[in-house]
């Protein structure tokens, strides 16, 4: 099985969680690894903005000297949006229902966060 | 070596197969009487390809003749239309004929027009397949699909690649461009050299070990000579097929040199992050060019946004310096911002852009302004006209898969 079959099959395992509706990895320079996103959504862009976005908000962080960010969190009226680190080079990005219970999807996707850093670093 | 037609007749023109990334490799296309190898690796998938070089012989009036030894003819009719390739009108005119050599092994009773029973014996195949050849060929000039040589090697053994020289010798007479699809895993290395000799045109599709980009079309045999090899990154794209991927281009240069009208420019679809007039994070675009799909990163041009320069410049496999032609006490800072992006050393080009304004430096000015050395391409543009610009992302191509 190829690295990126392994990426995808991390994926399926964090949708099985309740309220997880979609996920991708994406490298820190903003391209696609993989995803399961629906297919009306451009993926391309999506991995370019969630990576500018962490890169914006990492360095945001480190002006103002304030430790190191761990991940950014994006409320909307009827999602949540959880980018992360997953090792030095890869980003996951977790698209998630409003109402969760972000305890358990910050555990879960931390634990996959570190597989996917096991898979590309 | 089968018998060639002779390629060094300028006046026979070639065959395009029309996928323009696998006929710019290849000269143009193929003669009229040759063969051409698909050769994949495991990992990569070949029929895609095929399926677009046979859709679009078809729609070039050719007739289809498509061997199947490893799915029934429904899946790969069926396969085609999951890429937007519907050969099911094709099937009903009677212009793709297909040859099942799948149902006799089941015992199923075939309703194609050519059916071969048995697997193992290359006579047997190759009596099917040289009438299906020759009466076909009585309607129109013929292209075959020969899906997949493994299926034969694995049954009949080298005993095949005999037969494969015969029916070649038919393609030269009635015109016939043949193509075999090739797994190649496992074989004795005699055996494929074997393979490799006995056709003068050969595509390799392989994956290289990093995850993006990571599928690769190369031509190692274009009419009987091994080419210089290219490699082109591709991608499948539903509908459609193979495509030439780029996945990044960084579009960068100074503040207000006009990178995102360029971005916008070139893309049929693009996305700028901007805000009071100016892009704050950066400019996304998709470009369809050439049989290529590329993806632009435009970066931010002030010296405050340099962090997410730094971040964002990675596995970029070329570059486009945007600079304001009127402006060189700028220049500096463009090729402080390479060297900030870490794209210093890879393909790119200039784009020397307002060229419209009295003021602009000319092409070769600016070269000399910017100690540009001369093998690095500028190009005169005005960023909302598509042509100069394309111009320039034409240089760029050609500079990243040469490789």
């Amino acid at each position: 099985m190829s690295v990126k079959g392994l990426i995808e099959e991390v994926l399926r395992q964090l949708k099985t969680i309740g309220g997880v509706e979609s996920s991708a990895v994406v490298t820190r320079d903003g391209l696609l690894v993989a995803s399961d996103v629906s297919t009306d959504v451009d993926a391309e862009t999506f991995a370019a903005m969630s990576a500018s976005m962490v890169g914006s908000a990492e360095t945001a962080i480190t002006e103002v000297k304030a430790g190191t960010t761990a991940r950014v969190i994006v409320e909307t009226d009827n999602s949540k949006m959880i980018a992360l680190g997953a090792g030095a080079k890869a980003l996951l990005v977790v698209l998630t229902k409003r109402d969760v219970p972000l305890g358990l999807i910050l555990l879960k996707a931390g634990d996959a966060a570190r597989k996917i850093s096991g898979l590309v670093d | 070596m089968i018998n060639q037609p002779s390629v060094e007749n300028s006046t026979l023109s070639k065959t395009p197969m029309g996928v323009p990334i696998v006929d710019g490799l290849l000269g143009g296309g193929v003669f009229r009487g040759s063969s051409v190898l698909l050769r994949t690796h495991p990992l990569v998938d070949g029929s895609t390809l095929t399926l677009q070089f046979l859709y679009h012989r078809l729609e070039s009036g050719d007739i289809g003749l498509y061997l199947v030894n490893n799915k029934s003819v429904a899946s790969v009719v069926e396969e085609s239309n999951s890429i937007g390739l519907s050969l099911e009108g094709f099937v009903k005119q009677g212009k793709l004929i297909f040859v099942d050599a799948y149902s006799g092994l089941f015992g199923m009773k075939s309703n194609a027009r050519y059916s071969i029973d048995s697997l193992s014996d290359p006579t047997s195949i190759s009596k099917v397949v040289s009438q299906a050849l020759a009466e076909c060929s009585r309607r129109g000039r013929v292209f075959l699909v020969y899906d997949a040589l493994n299926t034969s090697l694995d049954e009949c053994g080298e005993g095949i690649l005999t037969e494969i020289s015969h029916w070649s010798r038919i393609a030269i007479a009635f015109d016939s461009i043949l193509c075999f699809l090739y797994t190649e895993w496992g074989y004795a290395s005699n055996i494929s050299e074997a393979i490799s000799s006995l056709f003068p045109n050969i595509v390799d599709l392989r994956t290289l070990e990093r995850i993006i980009a990571n599928q690769v079309l190369t031509v190692s045999k274009a009419d009987g000579k091994s080419v210089t090899k290219q490699m082109i990154p591709f991608k499948k794209v539903i509908p459609g097929g193979i495509r030439g991927y780029v996945p990044k281009i960084l579009v960068t240069g100074p503040f207000h040199a006009g990178k995102t009208t360029i971005v916008h420019t070139l893309s049929s679809r693009a996305v700028s992050v901007q805000r009071m007039g100016t892009t704050v994070a950066l400019d996304f675009g998709h470009v369809e060019h050439r049989g290529f799909m590329l993806d632009l990163f435009g970066t931010v041009g002030q010296p405050r946004f340099d962090p997410i320069l730094e971040q964002l410049g990675g596995e970029a496999l070329g570059a486009m310096l945007v600079v304001d032609s009127t402006k060189p006490e700028e220049f500096p800072r463009a090729k402080e911002m390479m060297h900030k992006a870490g794209v210093y050393g890879l393909p790119y080009v200039v784009v020397a852009n307002k060229q419209d304004l009295p003021s602009a430096l000319s092409v070769d000015e600016v070269r000399k302004k910017m100690s540009v050395s001369d093998d690095v391409v500028i190009v005169g543009a005005v960023g909302s006209d598509k042509v100069s610009v394309l111009k320039a992302l034409d240089a760029l191509i050609d500079r990243i898969v040469v490789l």
